[in-house]
């Protein structure tokens, strides 16, 4: 299977920020979540992957095509969205249909309108009318009508109030998995990516901590709550985040598929107690205060 | 890049076209013989309207943060800046031709008529070279910063020339005719030659705003 996006041992240095080694790897079909702090890295790796700003360093493969000499076939064949938008202020939305129809090869204004009116956009507002929502809402009616094969988010939802979240997200969805589309989305709000993702990547301080399946994830980390004693002492050392409580310990373990067999007897026994963890516990483990 | 030149273009309609019209209805009105100061005058709109064309078309890119939209677009730098050279040399040529079939219009001797032909073609390389280190400047440190750097050369050179011609006038006053005849008589191959090397290098200059544009990414 070849990767629809590969990045390998990207670097960008500022001033009070290093984006070290980044790499990365997006299989046709999948949804990419990015999560992470503020200043994690993210928004600057996605500009990366968009040439929008210089890399100091690495790699970046995208539909088997590389900057400078493929700018525009590769942002032919991508989509953008990003957290600001950025449009003509002055001009109408039919204005900037038609405008940005002019550099895609494959645009479709039929496409385009039915978005419009899908997300209930009048062709002859101007741009400066929208609310943050509409605007969001234009760019995804934009970067999905010219048969993107990847779709670059940059925290698309921050903003956002929850209907339009619910609706944007429903639209991932649907292209992710009716229109088998690749998607790498980037987004403070973890509980968006656990809704749509199949691949979870955590940056922190300019470095990839982790980038595993969702499900594996998810499957593999878990928080236990324990009575003392009732847990082997080789499990507890390698608990992260331990606690204690009125009525016990909680933990997080990344490794449940291997100690789920101990701690069978005690769960019957009703000392240890298996919660699954949300991706929050999972960034929150990982990221260093 | 024909869509970006299209955009560009409404200078074109809503602030050279509108320029030049009222401009020669006032012409036509004061019928008035071709004289120095005439010539000055169309010699000096060329430079407004070439640095006012940049200055007006950059303030609306710099307010809508135009070229953050425009990198998400399947464009390279290339066309970017090509699209707004081809504008500056657009407005150039149309102001130099605009120059020279309104001095048909006007009475005059042949060597003012000559010398008025030959300064507009000066004019118009002089105006391109300059709009092309312009445009270097905007890519290079950012619209609002060359706007201050270029007034304050504006400003200061035309201080300059003000008091040095105050000194060197009363000097060089005798020579004006010199001078006057000399440009006339040199042969017109000569200016054709001239006209064809400030596009070579305006040219050139729009290849370095390329690579500080590029180098503007950051």
């Amino acid at each position: 299977m070849n990767n629809l996006l590969e990045v390998k041992g990207l670097c960008k240095q500022y001033n009070e920020f290093t984006l070290d080694n980044i790499s990365l790897q997006l299989p046709p079909g999948h949804i990419m979540g990015v999560i992470g702090p503020n200043g994690a890295g993210k928004t600057t790796t996605i500009k990366l992957i968009m040439n929008m700003i210089k890399s100091d360093g690495g790699e970046i493969d995208i539909l088997g095509l590389k900057y400078p000499d493929d700018e525009k076939e590769i942002k032919n064949r991508i989509g953008y969205v990003g957290e600001e938008q950025y449009f003509y202020q002055n001009k109408t939305v039919a204005w900037t249909g038609k405008f940005v129809s002019n550099f895609f090869k494959a645009w479709d204004k039929n496409v385009f309108n039915a978005y419009l009116e899908d997300f209930r956009i009048s062709r002859t507002k101007k741009i400066k009318e929208l609310s943050k929502g509409m605007k969001t809402k234009l760019s995804f009616a934009i970067a999905l009508s010219h048969a993107p094969e990847i779709l670059i988010l940059d925290e698309p939802t921050a903003g956002l109030d929850p209907v339009i979240r619910r609706e944007i997200l429903d639209l991932l969805l649907k292209v992710g998995r009716e229109e088998e589309k690749s998607v790498i989305i980037s987004s403070h709000i973890t509980e968006d990516l656990a809704r749509i993702a199949d691949i979870i990547t955590i940056m922190d301080n300019g470095k990839i901590i982790l980038s595993k399946a969702k499900d594996d994830l998810l499957g593999n980390w878990k928080k236990i709550h324990f009575k003392k004693d009732s847990l082997d002492r080789n499990i507890t050392t390698k608990l992260s985040q331990v606690e204690e409580q009125m009525f016990g310990s909680c933990g997080i373990t990344n490794d449940y598929g291997k100690i789920k067999d101990q701690l069978t007897e005690g769960i019957a026994r009703g000392y240890i107690k298996v919660e699954n963890v949300t991706l929050d516990d999972i960034l929150i483990a990982n990221v260093k205060p | 890049m024909w869509p970006l030149i299209k955009k560009n273009s409404i200078v074109f309609l809503n602030y050279i076209i509108p320029f030049l019209f009222f401009f020669t209805l006032y012409w036509f009105l004061e019928k008035r013989p071709l004289d120095p100061f005439i010539l000055g005058l169309q010699l000096f709109w060329m430079w407004i309207l070439t640095s006012g064309a940049i200055s007006n078309t950059e303030q609306r890119e710099a307010k809508n943060d135009a070229y953050k939209f425009l990198q998400t677009l399947p464009l390279n730098d290339h066309e970017i800046v090509a699209a707004k050279y081809s504008i500056i040399l657009g407005i150039v040529v149309t102001v130099f031709i605009y120059n020279q079939v309104l001095f048909s219009f006007f009475e005059s001797g042949p060597i003012l008529m000559k010398l008025a032909r030959i300064l507009t073609t000066l004019q118009a390389v002089i105006c391109l070279i300059l709009a092309g280190f312009l445009y270097i400047g905007v890519y290079k440190f950012g619209f609002h910063k060359m706007v201050k750097v270029f007034w304050g050369v504006a400003i200061g050179a035309a201080a300059l020339m003000i008091t040095s011609l105050e000194v060197i006038m009363p000097g060089i006053k005798d020579y004006l005719p010199v001078i006057a005849q000399f440009l006339v008589s040199v042969h017109w191959t000569i200016w054709l030659m001239l006209a064809l090397l400030g596009l070579y290098v305006y040219h050139e200059l729009m290849k370095i705003a390329v690579k500080a544009k590029i180098a503007a990414r950051g």
